[in-house]
């Protein structure tokens, strides 16, 4: 239970959402934006934080787009299992189903999964790949960022700015290979997740679990599609170039870790380059 | 009893008589039903595993809004414990685990109670760190338990003052040295698991108010009202009959709700708010962290055998990690003690059992009572074994496989109630198709195994337990069925529902099973617990209806005109058994039979019966000996995985359980019982487990990272049950409740140490940890 009172209100558009936060904030009132609310509700529960009002976004339309071009939007409230059964993005329903469980999954957004406190971010993995980009709402109005420049650990949003939407090109052309490890059993955090996009040569990477952020590095990617190596080897090279960002708690030790990414990237260069020679 | 030939309720997969409003979500459990004027509690816990309390600041705290009361260890001079008495309700002086509750809240509502424990500042000294039994047994190490010469104990248990020990327990049969003399193969191999969690549906909770003539009122969430009642009774020297227990149904116990856990503290804050009903529950985290868990264990065992495979001497080294305080596990320990060969025919046993404190969140009775722990460590040394003679692991289980005439690790002959282990090994042998081979490579990178391991548990109970059961009637002629027996989801009131109804010749329907046991009108039981409760009270409902059925007989047979001899009674009719057509329906004379005149005679009939443990005894401190065990139910399991080497994870593909339990009362909830068991065992061998840091603060306290297994995670299951009789059961079937979770972990084992060809000993099973054993690198 959620030991003390808050005010609660639900905004029918962007400016009315961030109205509140702002005019929440100046009055001192400790406001949080919120959507799925998995993470929030425990953080009250155990008193771990304290909003004075909470700023539901579940209402605004332009958070709850889904348009599926050459260019795909998807917004910031809908829920995980609202876009797995929508799109056609596969790296993108393989990466969001493999969160949480099913029945989470029916709470969890895709903006909450990316900018909650949890450091693990998974949803915004094929973003990273698959050149996206977010709309941002501010005071000053509303933007577009580029996620190559936008996400650094986290998403680089300042205090009050809403998270809208999210987008990607997709190219249906390209390849993909998903993988994801946990410590035990599947419903869990990942001690590893990873999605890659793109044809050998030009293979695009994107992780999390591994480390203690989400990480798409283009130094390491250069690495990564250095033919003069074989498979073993450039997966060998990867992680050594990573050496000292990889993560060790209680779900696994940072070896462990390292060993799974060499395993799956030499299979992920081995999948793609079977596939790029079907399609050729 | 009935002849057993005709059955037509028993064996029958009867529905759960509590299934509809389970499913429905209208039990009542124990915090369904608030009380007028209750209070709310919160708890502030210890976030040092060993530290000193220099100073609790409450004044903030007690200023709050809503707050009643805060109180602190310094406000409850008590120590309390089941056997040993070692624990203050709130720490006092000093924290002896992470999580060890230091202060608590009173207040008008629960949020309240919680804001205000926020303001609650608590300064400590870190001391020292116990991690595990072996730390603890060093000559340096310091002691937790300063006072321990002076807590109060029953004089079964043995505490070592001036040590970390709370109890030792020790088996002296035959003669080990002998026992090696004629092995030709000796191994000796060490394992451990660390501390883990019950998890049941339903956190723990008490509400405690006294009336104004001092009448102590008790609701809890408990396997044992009886047993609060006794120890609310020693600990506070209150008159047993000054103490009202009501158990409603409990949302799962597997032993964590057998003891007394919230209730002393309970009483005491009602008692500083006048009497007012205070209620103290648990959220799931202090649940898995605060209150007790599973005990973890190091053990050493060295195994000698000849090279035909023939057990020669065992020599038993099982220290149960209890944490901070002792709780059930000196117990736990001892109960492991007495059934420490495993089910195998060992005539030179050396075994010592200790249960040790460490600075780890403390262990209480667990599914399987020291079963598991002590089958871990003799499966794994069997299969260890095995490997050395070059022989079949299932082979030498065969060989060496305990049967009636064989005698115990108390010294105690094995009877004809004894169950057929041998028909139990080939059984599973048979469905997990064994003789094709317990290893097969699946692809490069891809094999499959399997592993086996034998169980046997009786239960581990006082000398002196008992059960009753009263059966009243209603004027439709249905019974109503009361017992000191807790439903906590194994299915006992539809058990004794079935049995009831067997004895009438009437469909359950006709059976209502008191739902609620209140200690003032229940008829007194000892626990409900130790997979004993279907076989006690079983025995007592027989013996109820049988008296119930005998006083309907007297009255019938004045009004029919007949002796009693001629009568029966079935199918809702009391009758002449070769003049069928004279009768006298039930509801018509169960409460008095009134001639047509007017005239009555008899009276309510009220059926009693009785059950007290036969012919148990205390044992020899020196050697174990003596007949602590009233009925062993044995058994075999085994499992078959697939497992990547690449990364060491892997899928448990079947899991099978063969048992001899004697007769099955309803084979659904037998299964249940089993199949629930066996998932149990997977997830204590694999997941759940408590994760220290360096300081012995727990890691993994919320069901975010402590996990338990899942619908979809489970193998196919295979359950088979033999009969054998108990001859002194109800209608000759045994407990089962427990035995499906005992052979697991050591089954598992097995099978994961044949895929990566090393011995894996220890747990839990992680890929991780399978990986580095053995996988490719």
């Amino acid at each position: 239970m959620i030991p003390f009172k808050f005010s609660y209100v639900v905004p029918d558009t962007i400016e009315e959402a961030v109205q509140a936060w702002n005019s929440a904030e100046k009055r001192g009132v400790n406001p949080l934006y919120y959507s799925g609310g998995t993470e929030i509700i425990t953080l009250c529960r155990d008193q771990k934080i304290e909003p004075g009002l909470i700023i539901d976004i579940k209402k605004i339309p332009d958070c709850n787009t889904l348009v599926q071009n050459e260019t795909s939007t998807f917004g910031s409230a809908l829920t995980l299992n609202k876009i797995i059964e929508s799109t056609n993005i596969p790296i993108l329903a393989r990466t969001l189903e493999r969160i949480a469980d099913h029945t989470i999954r029916n709470k969890l957004t895709l903006g909450g999964n990316i900018i909650g406190r949890l450091p693990y971010r998974e949803a915004v993995l094929p973003f990273m790949v698959l050149y996206g980009s977010v709309q941002i709402a501010s005071a000053n109005g509303i933007r577009t960022e580029n996620i190559s420049d936008f996400f650094n650990k986290r998403m680089l949003l300042k205090k009050g700015e809403l998270l809208v939407n999210l987008s990607l090109k997709n190219d249906k052309n390209d390849n993909w290979f998903y993988k994801r490890k946990e410590k035990s059993g599947i419903i869990d955090y990942p001690i590893l997740t990873a999605c890659f996009t793109g044809k050998p040569g030009n293979i695009k990477m994107a992780l999390s679990g591994s480390f203690s952020y989400p990480i798409r590095d283009k130094e390491v990617e250069i690495i990564l599609n250095n033919k003069s190596l074989d498979h073993r080897k450039r997966a060998a090279a990867v992680v050594d170039s990573m050496n000292n960002l990889f993560r060790s708690d209680f779900r696994a030790s940072a070896d462990y870790r390292k060993h799974l990414l060499k395993l799956t990237i030499k299979d992920a260069l081995i999948y793609l380059e079977k596939k790029n020679e079907n399609i050729q | 009893m009935k002849k057993i030939n005709n059955l037509t309720v028993i064996g029958k997969n009867t529905e759960r008589l509590d299934g509809m409003e389970k499913v429905n979500g209208n039990t009542r459990y124990t915090d369904d039903l608030p009380l007028p004027g209750m209070l709310y509690t919160a708890f502030v816990a210890s976030p040092h595993a060993h530290a000193e309390i220099i100073s609790i600041e409450t004044i903030y705290a007690e200023k709050a809004k809503g707050v009643m009361g805060v109180f602190t260890g310094a406000d409850f001079p008590y120590l309390i414990g089941l056997y040993l008495g070692d624990k203050p309700p709130l720490a006092r002086e000093k924290v002896r685990y992470f999580g060890e509750p230091v202060a608590v809240i009173v207040a008008q509502t629960e949020s309240e109670a919680r804001r205000a424990a926020k303001l609650i500042k608590v300064s400590y000294n870190p001391l020292p760190i116990i991690a595990s039994p072996v730390e603890a047994l060093k000559d340096d190490a310091p002691v937790l338990h300063e006072n321990l010469s002076s807590y109060n104990h029953i004089d079964a248990i043995l505490p070592e003052p001036g040590t970390n020990v709370s109890n030792r327990t020790k088996i002296r049969k035959g003669n080990i040295e002998k026992g090696f003399e004629e092995s030709d193969t000796i191994i000796e191999e060490h394992f451990s698991f660390p501390p883990g969690d019950h998890v049941f549906m339903e956190d723990r909770i008490a509400i405690v108010e006294i009336r104004s003539d001092d009448q102590v009122m008790i609701r809890s969430s408990t396997q044992s009202p009886f047993g609060v009642q006794n120890l609310m009774s020693s600990f506070f020297d209150i008159p047993n009959g000054k103490i009202t227990v009501t158990a409603p149904p409990v949302g799962g116990g597997f032993g964590g709700k057998a003891g007394i856990q919230l209730e002393p503290l309970a009483y005491l804050l009602s008692k500083k708010m006048d009497g007012r009903p205070v209620r103290v529950a648990l959220t799931r985290e202090e649940d898995l962290v605060s209150a007790p868990g599973s005990a973890g264990l190091q053990a050493r065992v060295r195994l000698g055998a000849t090279k035909e495979g023939i057990l020669t001497g065992a020599d038993i080294l099982l220290l149960f990690d209890s944490g901070g305080y002792a709780d059930y596990a000196v117990n736990v320990s001892r109960a492991a003690a007495f059934a420490s060969s495993g089910p195998y025919k060992i005539d030179n046993l050396k075994t010592d059992s200790l249960s040790v404190y460490t600075n780890h969140p403390y262990a209480t009775a667990y599914r399987g009572f020291g079963h598991i722990e002590l089958s871990y460590a003799i499966e794994r040394a069997m299969d260890i074994m095995a490997a050395k003679l070059d022989m079949d692991p299932l082979k030498l289980r065969m060989i060496n496989a305990i049967k009636a005439g064989d005698s115990t690790p108390t010294q105690n002959i094995l009877d004809k109630n004894t169950g057929n282990l041998k028909g139990c090994l080939e059984k599973v042998s048979e469905r997990l198709k064994w003789p094709e081979g317990n290893y097969l490579k699946i692809s490069e990178n891809i094999v499959r195994t399997k592993g086996v391991a034998c169980f046997w548990k009786a239960p581990a109970i006082p000398t002196n337990t008992e059960a009753g059961a009263i059966l009243t009637f209603n004027n439709d002629g249905s019974m109503n069925l009361s017992t000191g027996a807790v439903e906590i989801g194994q299915g006992i009131i539809t058990g004794l529902a079935q049995i009831t109804a067997e004895e009438f010749g009437v469909s359950t329907e006709m059976v209502h099973v008191v739902r609620e046991i209140i200690t003032d009108r229940s008829p007194h039981d000892w626990t409900t617990a130790a997979s004993r409760t279907l076989f006690m009270v079983g025995r007592a409902t027989i013996m109820a209806a049988v008296d119930a059925k005998n006083k309907i007989k007297k009255t019938a047979s004045a009004v029919l005109l007949c002796s009693e001899e001629d009568l029966e009674i079935s199918k809702g009719k009391v009758f002449i058994r070769d003049e069928k057509d004279k009768y006298i329906t039930l509801g018509k004379i169960v409460n008095g039979y009134s001639y047509p005149n007017g005239t009555s005679i008899g009276g309510p009939i009220i059926g009693t019966g009785q059950y007290i443990s036969r012919h148990l005894t205390n044992v020899d401190p020196q050697t174990g000996a003596g007949r602590p065990a009233l009925e062993w139910t044995m058994g075999a399991e085994g499992v078959e995985v697939e497992v990547n080497l690449e990364d060491g994870s892997f899928k448990v593909l079947k899991a099978a359980c063969a048992m001899d339990v004697g007769r099955v009362i309803n084979p659904n909830i037998a299964r249940g019982q089993v199949v629930g068991s066996m998932a149990m065992g997977i997830g204590y061998s694999t997941t759940e487990a408590l994760e220290f840091d360096k300081n012995q603060k727990v890691l993994n306290g919320t069901l975010r990272d402590f996990k338990i297994q899942r619908y979809g995670d489970h193998p196919e299951y295979f359950v088979d049950f033999l009969t054998t009789p108990q001859q002194d059961g109800p209608y000759g079937a045994r407990g089962l409740g427990e035995q499906g979770i005992i052979g697991i972990p050591g089954a598992l084992s097995a099978a994961l140490s044949k895929a990566v060809g090393k011995q894996l000993n220890r747990m839990p099973l992680t890929p991780e940890y399978i990986w580095n054993e053995g996988g490719i690198k």
